[in-house]
């Protein structure tokens, strides 16, 4: 059934149906007065009184009316998103000839039918011009109000008696009078000229409609095209960015391998025995410098891991992370006796950041909790990330992946990046999130080759 | 598009059918019609009254009046209001607003209405009886209240339309009284001037 919010057409349209089926009843002083000012139209053989009473009519079958077909729109609406097979227009046409039906057999009125079809043939119309939007109730409560009054008009109009229009008790007595007063020539001319109108005020409010929708997609066709230029240009910016950082690393190498020929030729030059700790000073720089050449190489090619810890992957992970300005509870669970994993360790590491990175911001400065959970799953082991954010809604977690897809118009290419990080080390990822109440994701990393686990992806 | 347009042509063609279906071909019973008036039926002072208290018996009543006729216009009179007329003249035709208005059920109208013109008979009183909305008011509670008022009339008169029931129509010719159509509601003036002078 869905949530309550989503069921309010449905009982709105009970109300307005149960209100129009009683209107009768409620407005029975109403009626009697249109009775008493058509008697009293023959006693002074008065037209002007005629008229009052005619006008009088049509605004109270109006009124009657329009609760029926409002409320029936409204329930026609909730049963088809109920019954998605069934179709609005079909559920709108029983609705609302059922209750026409109720109404003549709980008052014997002879409320004829034929007018209503045409009401909702022309109603059916007008809907396959007007658009489904947010304002869509209002619009066509707008076109049923002038459609209704069109065609109870034509209940007033002599000559369609015999096709069925006008068959209840105060328009008969109202044609009646009227052909005897005036010939039937002061309500037909009046009313067929008012029923006219209102069927070109109606066919005027749909065209407008229809030209604002118009207007409104491409406006947002606009939009979207511009928001597309927006993230293009950015993913552009941040390519050129990475391409610097790349020739700068790589450029990193020239001077550290001096430092290394260097280093040798100062070992070799001044032989250590005479000084035990210049000897241990060169083989710590000597060190240094390995390591970072490593480091260096791992940014450089994707495709240089080693073997490495999880313990020790996760503290340089959480070294660099900013958390001191945060109000997050960060707790980190890595089960005794994990297996090392072979991993690229500085991408590796700047994917798992960056997942926590994105946690942290989801917060927006708020109290939060991150939990981090490292465990043996099947013959690898599986990183756990959940955190208590604001979570990512059902459309955008099917666009997490796509390249330049950012909801904080920024350009978008960290889960991509981690996407394609975890993918070269023969892992996979899963992403599961309920907007405003968490987020999760899963990263599986084999421990060794051949490993096929796989999880089912973008969330 | 098309899946669109299906409603809207079942309607159109439900429309259509409601149109035609209800009426059947014109029947060809033969009544008396007017020019063919009878002779004076009636005597003043008469008692207009209104069986189903539709508006039509106003308009009966305007008629009378113009025709100087001396007239009471009664539409709740009950059979023991007889003794003051010699004629009634009773419009049929059933208004559910007007028996709302006085807090009537349809049974109890039609028993007034038989209760007098049992008294009508009883006393020899014509009845003349007016139908002049036969196109417009084509209920059962209409039908059933002229049904059963044509066998106590004397003369009958109403206006000549293209549907009139068969029930009606054998209902007259069962009777076999004076029956005059008029094609318009201001002829309605000649044949009741005829009936009384």
């Amino acid at each position: 059934m869905g949530s309550p919010s989503r069921n309010i057409p449905g009982i709105v349209g009970m109300i307005v149906i149960l209100y129009g089926l009683f209107f009768p009843n409620l407005s029975s002083g109403w009626g009697i007065q249109i009775q008493e000012r058509i008697q009293d139209s023959l006693a002074f053989e008065d037209s002007g009184r005629l008229l009052l009473s005619a006008f009088s009519y049509v605004c109270r079958s109006s009124i009657l009316f329009i609760f029926i077909y409002i409320g029936s729109t409204l329930i026609a609406t909730q049963l088809t998103r109920i019954w998605k097979r069934i179709r609005f227009s079909y559920a709108f046409i029983t609705l609302t000839l059922m209750f026409v039906l109720s109404l003549n057999i709980l008052y014997k009125e002879h409320y004829a039918y034929v007018p209503h079809f045409l009401t909702l043939a022309l109603l059916l119309l007008y809907r396959v011009y007007i658009p489904t939007r947010k304002d869509f109730y209002l619009s066509f409560s707008v076109l049923s109000l002038f459609t209704v009054i069109a065609f109870q008009c034509l209940s007033l109009i002599n000559s369609l008696t015999i096709f069925h229009f006008g068959t209840d008790d105060l328009a008969i007595s109202l044609k009646i009078t009227d052909r005897y007063l005036s010939q039937n020539e002061l309500l037909t001319t009046l009313f067929l000229a008012l029923c006219i109108v209102m069927v070109i005020i109606s066919i005027i409010y749909t065209i407008l409609m229809t030209l604002y929708n118009k207007q409104l997609t491409t406006l947002k066709e606009y939009q979207k095209q511009e928001l597309e230029l927006k993230r293009t240009r950015f993913a552009l910016i941040e390519s050129k960015v990475y391409q610097e950082i790349h020739s700068l690393v790589h450029d990193l190498k020239t001077p550290l391998v001096s430092v290394e020929g260097l280093l040798s030729l100062i070992q070799m030059k001044y032989p250590y025995e005479k000084d035990p700790k210049l000897k241990d000073y060169l083989n710590r720089v000597d060190g240094s410098v390995q390591k970072m050449s490593d480091m260096i190489s791992e940014i450089l090619y994707e495709d240089i891991k080693r073997t490495i810890s999880v313990t020790e992957l996760m503290d340089y992970v959480t070294s660099h992370l900013a958390l001191d300005e945060q109000l997050i509870d960060m707790q980190l669970e890595i089960e005794e006796d994990l297996p090392p994993i072979q991993v690229n360790k500085i991408r590796f590491s700047r994917a798992i950041s960056n997942i926590l990175e994105n946690s942290i911001v989801s917060f927006q400065g708020k109290q939060g909790k991150i939990r981090i959970s490292v465990s043996s799953h099947l013959t690898g082991v599986l990183f756990e990330v959940w955190d208590n954010g604001s979570g990512i809604s059902q459309e955008d977690l099917q666009a997490i992946w796509e390249e330049g897809f950012s909801t904080k118009d920024s350009t978008g290419l960290g889960l991509t990046f981690v996407k394609r990080v975890v993918d070269y080390h023969g892992g996979s990822i899963a992403v599961s999130s309920a907007l405003g109440s968490h987020t999760k994701i899963d990263i599986y990393i084999p421990s060794q080759r051949g490993n096929d686990h796989d999880f089912n992806r973008g969330g | 598009m098309i899946k669109a347009w299906k409603p809207i042509l079942l309607l159109i063609m439900l429309s259509i059918l409601f149109i035609w279906i209800p009426f059947p071909t014109p029947s060809k019973l033969l009544l008396n019609t007017y020019p063919n008036l009878p002779a004076p039926i009636g005597k003043e002072k008469v008692l207009l009254t209104s069986a189903g208290q539709a508006i039509e018996g106003k308009i009966i009543e305007n008629i009378a009046d113009d025709l100087y006729l001396d007239n009471d216009f009664r539409p709740r009179a009950l059979a023991s209001d007889l003794y003051d007329y010699e004629t009634i003249i009773m419009d049929i035709g059933y208004s559910s607003n007007a028996l709302h208005k006085i807090n009537r059920e349809f049974e109890e109208e039609k028993t007034r209405m038989l209760t007098l013109l049992k008294e009508a008979n009883a006393t020899s009183k014509p009845v003349i009886i007016t139908y002049i909305s036969n196109a417009y008011r084509t209920d059962q509670h209409t039908e059933t209240l002229l049904l059963q008022a044509i066998p106590y009339a004397s003369y009958f008169i109403g206006v000549k339309e293209p549907y009139l029931s068969r029930n009606i129509k054998s209902q007259l010719e069962k009777t076999d009284i004076p029956v005059t159509f008029v094609e318009q509601l201001d002829d309605l003036a000649t044949p009741l001037n005829a009936a009384f002078r």
